[in-house]
């Protein structure tokens, strides 16, 4: 299967959300994945890529101090997708911390940064203007569908836990 | 939250199954506090992902509590088993070696063989 070829565009993505909480950000998951599945399908990296922006954006939410905002602003390539995220909680650079699994396999976190690191291929740090910017990138290898492959992003069936 | 599970209790084993698709930060804690709250039986726990597309590290670490609590004492919910159908989610528990820690089936069937 070929991999589609999107539209190029200086910017393909531009999500925000304004004083995120969990479930905002989960939302703002759902919103990327949906664009992604559209230009791309439903692709190993993709999912990945989906992964570790919300393990990003949860960590602003949760170890941050919060955050007014949170941005997401995708290039779309043919071989590649980049996400740069934009946040204005404190400053922390995802991409200088030791990413290494804990030693107790039964611990109970300690595996966010981790996965972060495992599921791109370049992640890079900016702090201008008072912003977090980091950019995520991911090289579109496989162009066939993730294994368990659906046409629609993950999205809740049940009422919202 | 209780309303989004459904809980089956047979003779050896108690079927934990959620009918959510994303296990994530916004839903993991009430879920390990739903199932740790559970009048417990059986010596087996099968949590069933069949559901489950997308789980993050704070989902993972959910299931990691509710193993830690329920296996540290040997009675009911000594033995628990995650059924994780979903080949991508299923990579998810083996780059972070979970796996090692809690047993993962890719069926209910092959849980409770």
């Amino acid at each position: 299967m070929n991999t589609p070829t999107p539209a190029p565009g200086p910017t393909d993505l531009d999500l925000v959300c304004y004083q995120p909480d969990l479930l905002m950000i989960r939302d703002l998951i759902e919103r990327l994945e949906r664009r992604l599945w559209r230009c791309y399908g439903d692709t190993r990296e993709l999912r990945g890529l989906a992964l570790a922006l919300s393990e990003a954006c949860v960590n602003v939410v949760v170890h941050g101090g919060g955050a007014s905002f949170i941005r997401l602003i995708g290039d779309f390539g043919k071989d590649q997708v980049t996400v740069t995220m934009l946040d204005d909680s404190a400053e922390f650079d995802l991409s200088a911390v030791k990413a290494s699994l804990p030693d107790d396999p039964l611990a109970v976190s300690g595996r966010g940064l981790f996965l972060i690191h495992q599921c791109v291929d370049t992640l890079s740090y900016q702090r201008v203007s008072h912003q977090n910017q980091h950019r995520f990138e991911v090289r579109l290898v496989s162009s066939t569908q993730a294994p368990g492959a659906q046409t629609q992003p993950a999205t809740e069936t049940a009422t919202a836990a | 939250m209780m309303q989004d599970i459904q809980v089956d209790a047979f003779d050896e084993n108690t079927r934990i199954t959620p009918r959510f698709v994303r296990l994530d930060a916004a839903n993991a804690r009430d879920f390990r506090d739903a199932c740790l709250g559970l009048q417990l039986t059986t010596t087996r726990v099968v949590l069933d992902l069949s559901h489950v597309k997308f789980i993050d590290s704070t989902g993972l670490g959910a299931l990691v509590a509710i193993k830690r609590q329920l296996g540290s004492s040997p009675g009911s919910g000594s033995d628990v088993v995650v059924v994780v159908p979903d080949p991508s989610v299923r990579t998810i528990f083996e780059i972070t070696r979970i796996d090692k820690a809690i047993r993962v089936t890719p069926s209910y069937e092959e849980a409770t063989a």
